[in-house]
């Protein structure tokens, strides 16, 4: 079975080349740097154990970013899964018009974070923006939405959702579109109610795509920068400074080579053992089928 | 039947007020970039203008670099889309069609460069592509990512389809390695490529925290980035920045219009098949 | 269905439970993955090596332009001319200047030609931009740079003094006002850059809202108590009026305007003591937090959306630069006062005025000597009574050149028929300097500063344990 041509390395000498110089490399290099202190303008560089690590573990500014990250996180992802799961059976029920609401729901997925966020920065205006200004209209003073603390993160939350929530609603009717037919059929005949149908069909047939969408989502919330750095910048006083902002901010702002390293590997390595779970998971999960 | 109908209303209703809100960030910043200056916060039921103007527009093109950077993202976006797909074809061919050694584990590792956030090693990659004299120019952008874990894994399912009747009966005929691939794979495998190469174009595209790091001259900027540096933090004039980011999502909105059952297909076809 | 088909291999192995294959499969795969890793690791070892080496070469040559410098120095000298670059963070109205004086340059000659760019973010992102390109050795050939980051242009990033040009043409500086020079100068008193575009913090004032509050417009206000009571009097936070706005967005340089002119200062290098959290810093905290929060004549916004609501007429007041005047006067549709800023409690004399100067000097960095002398050619024309003027009517900072604003000077129309243009030249004589923190970490202690701040704002902490925190921070920064 095995074949020895050595095409098939031949096919994957680039893109192995390329992992290897442009992903494993910068992260063994990235953790040989975090136990040092490198001075980038001088180009001094001494070795400073775990120092890095320390510092960072005592640093306010990570712990608070560490909380902030899992709260956008673990706010983001549920919604968006529990949304595009909705919006996909409901888009499902309709006859006319499929089309057109699968169209309109993804228009955020390929719009660019930049160009969203430069537009949500005006809505979330306090004075002039659309959110404060419909609230007002029914007698609600809106929050101050980006410069305080709870409403900021809300906000960065509500693009998060805003953005990822089309692409869940795709891959939920693309998986709704493979159930089988006849299961539902029979369904119909042995006379189950539409609600049964729901909890006791669809959705356990759905579980491997809810748990593919559930990888992408929490993935990709983790990633959460450009909204950051284009809207709040972290601010007010870090309340919605995230991972990925701290690692670039201590980087390219601080030129904190230690820390930024420090926390580039421990975001990495965090990713890396959640998303190796979470396939565990899956791939124990879809056996199960 | 009757009752039916009724709870069809009842979700077009809820479908079309998602849609609109869905929507409304887009209106508001077509609503805002075609203002007139001085009255950019009047508005007429909330979210039209009082009075419209395309000066925003006339001092985007005038003055910022709005074309340049538009062609600096055709050309990183188009090289980037190209070399992922000519690399993921490849790879995708030799994982599907071959088994040999370490194809298990390279797969999953790939499967892994496919989840783990790039962002992660923003830093570090920072500094490789400095060491290579790279901070400031385009190679330093694309070469990177031109391999496409994604790109891998969507081809490699659509290959896996293929039959292998196929495959063998074209070997049978005399075709070896890059032939099969090319007369079978390839010519079998274009709407996925089409797929695949839209939705890595609109990534691309769109593409914002490494253009960020990596393209530090105004003239050099890709889109994403040039609109975002053309706001001026210290007055944002919300005019010609929304006109800007207007214009800068149209390209994009085209592609999306056009190739719009590419994109949905290719996550029905491929993605969780 | 998606992680099934990951492996089409795996599940004949599933089926037929034992599996010979699968050991040597996976010991096959393993020498495979330490393939993979041995040339990452050698890929690794090269590039490392490069990294050094380009470590190494920059600390022994400082460092040069890198791709911006066109193999021009292998050459004999040709008639090319050459091309430096010049970075600033000004857009909009105040970047067409500098394109009008980059032109003038450029049109007076032609052996030498710049290139401007402006870099978004303000001082803090073009100083961020200029360490990266310094690590990546693309410096560009002149920038400016805000005065608070002004040791660390010399120390940091190496700039070029301008000292020994202005000693081997016999530069005439008789012209710039002293104090403008100190700016540019090190502790020694060498001249290192020259004043480009500098600023004094004033208060700008909408005048027919103040006159509706039956408030009589002054040059200058007593007190930061009066503008305080001024602001209570016109202000109504119910309807969206607010009575003043500061811009703490960027940097501290207001906290330390009104640090100073409640008689105290930031820090002493000399004896290493942080000093922003003593009496007087706490007063401007209580000044901020009663605004804020019991009057609610202050608004906790970015001081981009206090200048938007200022010239929208939703704000009475606003402390901000000269260098918005320009912006202001074209912007605001109504009667644009400005106030000096007042003196220390009322009383003139207790305490002599401290204004601290803001704004930008324009700095010449490393390259190789010919394009050193050229850009000292830029400054000097960047500096020159034509450019000054330009710098003054199109961008609202101030002339470093007293013969521009004296009768005949060039800009003597101009302050004429703008008589608040020169209301900054009024607290002249009490510039002082915008607070330089020792060392590299400028940018990490603004950005600690300025979260302190917001804690109060937001009242996750009280003023005093808000600067008292910072201060202890800087202390374990700077090792103090």
């Amino acid at each position: 079975m095995v074949t020895r041509s050595k095409l098939p390395y031949l096919l994957l000498f680039p893109t192995m080349t390329l992992y290897g110089v442009f992903f494993v490399f910068p992260f063994l290099y990235s953790l040989f740097i975090s136990f040092s202190e490198w001075h980038l303008l001088t180009g001094d560089m001494t070795f400073v154990g775990i120092q890095n690590y320390r510092q960072l573990a005592g640093s306010h500014i990570f712990k608070k970013t560490i909380g902030n990250t899992l709260m956008y996180v673990m706010t983001t992802m549920p919604v968006s899964i529990v949304l595009g799961l909705m919006y996909a059976l409901l888009i499902e029920q309709t006859k006319k018009a499929k089309a057109l609401y699968r169209f309109v729901f993804f228009i955020p997925v390929v719009i660019s974070v930049a160009a969203a966020s430069l537009s949500f920065s005006l809505l979330y205006n306090a004075r002039h923006g659309l959110i404060n200004q419909v609230m007002s209209l029914v007698g609600i003073q809106g929050p101050n939405w980006l410069n305080e603390s709870k409403s900021a993160l809300l906000a960065l939350v509500i693009l998060g959702i805003w953005q990822s929530f089309g692409y869940n609603v795709i891959l939920f009717i693309a998986g709704i579109q493979q159930l089988d037919k006849e299961i539902y059929e029979a369904a119909a005949i042995d006379g189950l109610s539409p609600f049964t149908r729901l909890t006791r069909l669809t959705l356990p047939l759905l579980s491997p795509v809810t748990f593919f969408v559930f990888v992408m989502t929490t993935l990709s919330s983790f990633q959460v920068f450009a909204t950051v750095q284009i809207l709040t910048m972290g601010g007010p006083n870090n309340a919605t400074n995230m991972m990925v902002f701290f690692v670039w901010q201590e980087a390219f702002k601080f030129f904190n080579t230690g820390l930024a390293t420090a926390a580039a590997t421990v975001l990495f390595v965090a990713t890396m053992i959640l998303t190796l779970l979470m396939v565990r998971i899956v791939q124990r999960k879809v056996h199960y089928q | 039947m009757n009752q039916h109908r009724l709870t069809g209303w009842w979700i077009h209703a809820i479908l079309m007020i998602t849609a609109i809100l869905i929507l409304i960030p887009f209106l508001w910043m077509v609503s805002i970039s075609l203002s007139d200056y001085g009255a950019v916060f009047q508005r007429f039921l909330l979210i039209f203008p009082t009075s419209v103007s395309l000066e925003g527009y006339r001092q985007v093109l005038e003055n910022s670099p709005f074309m340049r950077w538009f062609f600096n993202s055709v050309f990183v976006a188009g090289c980037l889309t190209a070399g992922q797909l000519t690399l993921g074809v490849l790879a995708a061919y030799a994982f599907a069609r071959y088994r040999f050694k370490g194809s298990e584990p390279l797969f999953f590792f790939v499967l892994c460069t496919m989840m783990i956030p790039p962002q992660a090693i923003l830093f570090p990659l920072f500094m490789v592509i400095n060491a290579f004299g790279w901070v400031n120019t385009y190679q330093g952008v694309i070469v990177p990512h031109l391999a496409s874990g994604y790109a891998i894994f969507v081809l490699r399912q659509f290959f896996l389809q293929i039959p292998r009747e196929l495959d063998e009966a074209a070997r049978i005929d005399g075709c070896h390695g890059f032939q099969v691939l090319y007369h079978v794979y390839l010519r079998s495998a274009v709407p996925a490529i089409i797929s695949v190469g839209l939705i890595q174009l609109v990534r691309n595209w769109n593409d914002y925290y490494w253009t960020l790091v990596v393209l530090r001259d105004s003239q050099k900027m890709t889109l994403p980035v040039g609109i975002v540096a053309f706001r001026d933090e210290t007055l944002v004039q919300w005019v010609p920045t929304m006109a800007a980011a207007t214009l800068s999502v149209l390209p994009v909105l085209v592609i999306y219009v056009l190739g719009q059952r590419y994109f949905v297909q290719s996550h029905v076809h491929s993605g969780i098949k | 269905m998606f992680f099934k088909d990951i492996n089409p291999i795996n599940p004949i192995n599933h089926v037929n439970h034992v599996n010979p294959i699968n050991p040597i499969n996976r010991m096959k795969s393993f020498r495979l993955a330490a393939l993979v890793l041995a040339v990452a690791l050698f890929l690794s070892a090269c590039t490392s090596g490069t990294v050094q080496n380009q470590a190494s070469d920059t600390a022994a040559t400082g460092s040069d332009t890198g791709t911006s410098a066109p193999a021009a120095s292998a050459a004999p000298v040709s008639t090319e001319p050459i091309t430096l670059t010049f970075l600033h963070v000004f857009s909009g109205p105040r970047e067409e200047a500098m394109n009008e004086i980059v032109q003038g340059f450029n049109d007076s000659q032609d052996r030498i030609r710049v290139e401007h760019e402006m870099v978004p973010g303000w001082y803090g992102g073009l100083l961020e931009q200029l360490q990266t390109l310094a690590v990546a050795r693309q410096l560009p050939d002149l920038t400016i740079m805000g005065l608070s980051s002004h040791n660390f242009m010399k120390e940091g990033l190496g700039a070029v003094s301008v000292q020994p040009y202005i000693e081997q043409e016999n530069t005439d500086l008789s012209d710039f006002f002293p104090n403008m020079l100190t700016l540019g100068q090190d502790e020694q008193g060498e001249q290192i850059a020259m004043p480009f575009a500098i600023s004094t913090p004033l208060i700008y004032v909408n005048k027919d809202l103040l006159e509706q509050a039956g408030i009589d417009y002054v040059d200058q206000p007593e007190s930061w108590e009066q503008v305080r009571e001024w602001a209570k009097k016109a202000a109504q936070p119910s309807a969206g009026l607010a009575g003043i706005g500061f811009q703490l967005d960027y940097d501290t340089w207001q906290f330390q305007t009104l640090v100073e002119s409640f008689g105290g200062q930031m820090a002493s290098q000399e004896t290493q003591t942080i000093h922003f959290n003593d009496e007087p810093g706490q007063r401007v905290m209580d000044f901020w937090l009663t605004m804020m929060h019991e009057e609610g004549t202050y608004p906790n916004i970015s001081g981009s959306e206090a200048a938007e609501n200022f010239i929208n007429g939703s704000s009475v007041m606003i402390v901000a630069t000269t260098g918005n005047l320009v912006n202001f006067t074209a912007n605001a549709d109504f009667d644009l006062g400005i106030m000096l800023l007042p003196t220390y409690d009322n009383m003139v004399n207790r305490n002599p005025r401290r204004v601290p100067a803001g704004g930008s000097n324009l700095y010449i960095m490393p390259s190789d000597p010919e394009r050193e002398a050229a850009a000292w050619e830029f400054v000097k024309y960047a500096t020159s009574p034509e450019a000054g003027a330009i710098i003054v009517e199109k961008m609202g900072y101030m002339a470093a050149r007293k013969s521009l604003i004296e009768p005949n000077g060039l800009l003597s129309a101009y302050m004429a028929a703008n008589p608040q243009a020169t209301r900054s030249y009024d607290q002249l004589e009490d510039l002082g300097n915008w607070y330089n923190w020792p060392g590299v970490h400028g940018a990490r202690i603004d950005s600690l500063m300025l979260d302190a701040f917001a804690a109060a704002f937001l009242k996750e902490k009280t003023g005093e344990e808000a600067l008292n925190g910072a201060a202890e921070e800087v202390r374990q920064i700077l090792g103090w």
